[in-house]
């Protein structure tokens, strides 16, 4: 460790392409011992799954880029990596990085990949049953794409075991990828759970990155955050005990304070006191948050559970497609225009034989995300956002294709948008969840 | 009536997706104001809000969890993202645009 009294986690990223400066700064500023890059959410999964059925490569490109700028940044610091950005595919992407580090000259690096997170054989076998459904994974039939299970921070903490300085695994929990260096650094045991849900807490508030230091916060005159541009992105520095301090580097923009943190812990969390893992399960509801600086934060009191039997595994299922088409109004007629050209848009799909039941007619700009209560101003731009889901692409394409025939054939105004804001037909691979018992999950440490 | 109050005034939010269903988080900038919170946003208060907005979503529900020691709430909205992020047709299929939705909400105001 660095620093005599806290181990110190870098949050390198929240996910695909995040900020590559705030990563390079905390890798530069040689004050962390690992950097966690969470490269991964529910849609990159599901992809991933679906890329692996069809051959393609199983990652997100911007591996390439990522890794190659922080390579040699974490070589010269010392700094370890642990990172999910093998997706679909994590020993695939853990020999293209240990490729990346002989390109840049960081040759002497051991790479370690933690496989095993495809579990389509496990779930096929055992056949559990869809969370969101109540049917059996068996029902799903063909279109079952892609099983994934969440790693959990044992297995990461063992490819450190076996001396990695950079961990690239498929899709470990984001949380678990900081409880693993604590594990490994400490000697925590597997059963003390109060500090290993101490550890998946501060993982927790750190692993959107930005998100506990600024980003996704301000909201002048209430919350106001200097500098997002220059965002500093979040660092943990963790007791040997479990309690930790949230802060980042100085001279860097954003702001780490209590209320960015507690946000941060309610994120996405469902019930506050069942928050599962494979490792523990964390009790947020003893968790304390205190400002005891400038930038600076102490998470203390969290408790924990014994690790629950299951594991949680992501379905990835072939849904159709979605076709999308948008158009936009202006003036003060702008939302009736629009209101005409749904209509007519409608009537012409019926023409075509789709069934318009559940296709969605949104004006943004006047009620898409919410249906508004009371007195809502009308806006002089009104954008018309048309989308449905169908078995075919060919269906798909029709919502596409008679959005477009509005500049031409329908209500005066309407704007002919560009080919990347105008919409089209994306294949839908939809997530599904299941769980399997622990002891039928079996990840593995392979050394590259 | 008393005077009436946006949530905004009194607290921040912040929300996001759990599977299909909508998470937000909320937390009183003064810890004296949780009590009246508590009383005054219960699940119910906050499922008549969405109640148009889950209509026809099936076993739509709100459940409120609470944090005392941390002066927050966190609403799981059940169904709220119509499918989720990926099989969602709504427009915010991460639900991150309900912390500041919940935050237009008007109740009376605190003594």
């Amino acid at each position: 460790m660095k620093h005599k009294d806290y181990l110190c986690l870098g949050a390198g990223a929240s996910r695909a392409w995040d900020n590559l400066e705030a990563a390079l700064d905390l890798a530069n500023s040689n004050e962390c011992d690992y950097l966690i890059f969470d490269s991964l959410t529910e849609k990159n999964i599901v992809q991933f799954a679906r890329n692996k059925k069809e051959g393609r490569t199983a990652w997100e490109p911007h591996l390439e880029r990522r890794m190659r700028a922080i390579i040699p940044a974490c070589a010269a610091t010392h700094t370890k990596i642990l990172t999910n950005i093998g997706g679909g595919d994590p020993h695939g992407a853990a020999v293209r990085v240990a490729e990346l580090c002989a390109e840049t000259g960081a040759s002497g690096l051991k790479v370690v990949a933690v496989v095993g997170d495809d579990v389509l054989d496990q779930v096929r076998a055992l056949d559990p049953e869809v969370i969101e459904t109540g049917q059996r994974v068996s029902e799903l039939g063909d279109r079952l794409v892609g099983a994934t299970a969440y790693t959990g921070a044992a297995p990461l903490a063992e490819a450190l075991g076996v001396g990695a300085d950079i961990v690239v695994a498929g899709r470990a929990g984001d949380s678990p990828q900081y409880l693993a260096p604590m594990i490994h650094e400490f000697g925590w045991a597997s059963d003390d759970w109060d500090k290993l849900a101490k550890g998946l807490c501060v993982g927790h508030i750190v692993e959107c990155a930005g998100q506990a230091s600024g980003g996704y916060f301000a909201d002048p005159p209430y919350k106001v955050v200097p500098d997002l541009h220059l965002i500093g992105f979040p660092m943990i520095r963790m007791d040997p005990d479990g309690d930790a301090t949230v802060t980042k580097l100085p001279d860097t923009g954003g702001v780490v304070n209590r209320m960015t943190c507690l946000e941060q812990l309610v994120y996405e969390i469902g019930d506050p006191a069942d928050y599962r893992h494979n490792d523990a399960i964390v009790d947020f509801t003893t968790t304390e948050i205190n400002d005891i600086g400038p930038n600076l934060v102490r998470v203390t009191g969290t408790t924990g559970h014994p690790k629950p039997p299951t594991v949680l595994v992501c379905l990835s299922v072939d849904e159709g497609y979605f076709g999308m088409g948008k158009t936009c109004y202006g003036g003060d007629s702008a939302y009736e225009r629009a209101q005409i050209a749904a209509d007519v848009i409608k009537k012409r799909l019926e023409i075509k034989g789709v069934d318009t039941s559940n296709v969605r007619f949104d004006y943004v700009g006047v009620n898409s995300i919410f249906p508004w209560k009371g007195d809502v101003p009308i806006p002089k731009e009104v954008m018309l956002r048309v989308v449905g889901q169908f078995p075919t692409y060919d269906e798909a394409h029709l919502i596409f294709e008679m959005v477009l025939e509005m500049p031409c054939n329908g209500p005066t105004g309407s704007t002919w948008s560009r080919l990347i804001e105008g919409g089209g037909v994306e294949k839908v691979t939809a997530m599904y969840s299941t769980l399997i018992p622990q002891e039928d999950f079996h990840p593995e440490v392979v050394e590259i | 009536m008393g005077q009436k109050v946006k949530l905004r005034e009194i607290c921040h939010a912040r929300s996001g997706d759990k599977g299909a269903d909508i998470n937000i988080g909320i937390a009183v900038y003064d810890p004296e104001h949780y009590s009246w919170l508590e009383e005054n946003v219960t699940a119910e208060v906050v499922a008549d809000y969405l109640e148009e907005y889950l209509k026809g979503v099936p076993n739509a529900s709100v459940t409120r969890y609470d944090l005392p020691k941390l002066g927050a709430f966190n609403f799981l909205v059940r169904g709220g993202l119509h499918g989720g992020v990926t099989r969602s047709l709504i427009l915010d299929g991460h639900g991150k645009s309900f912390s500041q939705i919940i935050l237009d909400l008007e109740i009376e105001a605190p003594q």
